[in-house]
């Protein structure tokens, strides 16, 4: 298993649900950690490091109650829980919300990001599930962006993707459900609020798009 | 403890706030605040209730919260609240119908209207007493209601994968979580409901 093994599968965008299934099946284990996988990265994502995780799904946080549904987590399990890292600057955080807000022409509501998490690296890896034994990997993978793939792809990104036990194994529904369950009891106690992050930058970024800004042309 | 008209067992809500039949039953002569339950095969009663295992041999004095003389004005207020939620649960499941492909911008799939639909009639077999309720959709479009009972620490989810079939975690606290998947009406999916969610659905 090499690097450049190892960025070609991390890197692939073309399989949008699986991913986390066949990174498992090429390099189990996290085995692709010892490596540094996007492009510009600064280099692996290391236990110490502060991830921060948004949420922009309408499904994911209940408007009422403001509470976080488990399923805010699940994309671990299919094609990535994509988050920046602290080291990220207050550009590749705009290019990030931009891009996570942008919509087709003509969909509404215009989104919003509704949560924020906040979590150390190590947190993460610490979760285990029997008998995986650690539960989840986290990349310096980047990815292209969404409004423009021709623009440079954000550094800082980071995705955490969760081991997935091969198909047809006995009790993988439940491996796969328990363990990310095991991932949202530790994220949802780690909510900062969202307007109180880089001085209002994600607040500014809403207003924005509740302008209609990130709506792409026709 | 058996109705003698009609021979039918009543029904009686226990120290935890949870429906337990008369037939399930036993007060020691010895030991008065000892109560068994043994277990029932999951069934519906000519009343219409859905019972499952109840929970083994608690010893109230020890185990089960002290009775305590409940305000039928709070009791009413709690009641309001814990059917608001399922009222607001049930919305926003009907809310998620209209959502087209791609509706989260991350290639989320359309749900499948009946789907929900059984979703919500679930919701609406919930009664005010059990763990509150919350709903959501997952990326498959699948509606997950979920429910967290802040007292106990318990959280659960109730994945429906198709009209009938469901797939469900608990957990309490920091154990491991419990799993089971099936028919919605199975006897095992109303066991695990009772047993695990300390839910009991209406019929």
């Amino acid at each position: 298993m090499t690097c450049a093994e190892c960025r070609a599968l991390i890197s692939r965008a073309d399989n949008v649900r699986r991913l986390a299934w066949d990174i498992e099946a090429a390099f189990p284990a996290c085995a692709c950690e010892a490596h540094s996988i996007g492009d510009g990265s600064p280099g692996a994502v290391q236990n110490p490091e502060i991830l921060y995780r948004l949420i922009a799904s309408p499904t994911d946080i209940d408007p009422l109650t403001n509470e976080v549904t488990s399923t805010a987590f699940e994309k671990a399990y299919e094609n990535g829980l994509s988050v920046f890292r602290e080291c990220a600057t207050n550009e590749h955080i705009v290019a990030l919300i931009t891009d996570r807000l942008t919509i087709k022409r003509g969909r509404r509501p215009f989104p919003t990001i509704l949560g924020l998490f906040r979590i150390e690296c190590a947190a993460i890896r610490e979760v285990t599930h029997d008998p995986l034994g650690r539960a989840f990997c986290v990349y310096d993978q980047t990815v292209p962006r969404k409004r423009d793939a021709t623009l440079p792809q954000v550094s800082t990104h980071a995705t955490v993707f969760q081991r997935v036990p091969r198909p047809k194994l006995e009790g993988r529904n439940r491996m796969i459900g328990a363990a990310n369950l095991k991932l949202f009891l530790r994220l949802r106690d780690q909510r900062v609020p969202v307007q109180d992050f880089r001085d209002g930058l994600i607040v500014a970024l809403n207003a924005r798009s509740l302008q209609g800004e990130f709506e792409l042309p026709d | 403890m058996t109705d003698l008209v009609t021979d039918r067992p009543r029904f009686f809500i226990d120290q935890s706030g949870l429906p337990v039949s008369s037939t399930d039953i036993e007060v020691s002569e010895d030991h008065p605040d000892s109560v068994r339950s043994w277990p029932v095969e999951s069934a519906s009663t000519a009343d219409g209730w859905l019972f499952a295992n109840r929970p083994k041999t608690r010893n109230l004095s020890e185990h089960a919260r002290p009775a305590v003389e409940v305000d039928e004005e709070d009791l009413a207020i709690t009641s309001a609240l814990r059917t608001a939620d399922i009222e607001h649960a049930s919305a926003r499941l009907k809310s998620f119908k209209a959502f087209p492909d791609d509706w989260d911008g991350e290639n989320g799939m359309s749900p499948d209207e009946d789907v929900i639909d059984s979703a919500i009639v679930f919701l609406q077999r919930l009664q005010p007493w059990h763990p509150r309720p919350l709903s959501s959709l997952d990326s498959y479009g699948n509606p997950v209601v979920e429910f967290r009972d802040e007292e106990t620490g318990l959280f659960g989810k109730v994945r429906f994968t198709s009209t009938d079939k469901v797939e469900m975690f608990v957990v309490i606290g920091e154990n491991e979580p419990e799993f089971l998947e099936g028919n919605v009406a199975s006897v095992d999916v109303v066991q695990f409901l009772s047993d695990q969610f300390q839910i009991t659905l209406q019929p």
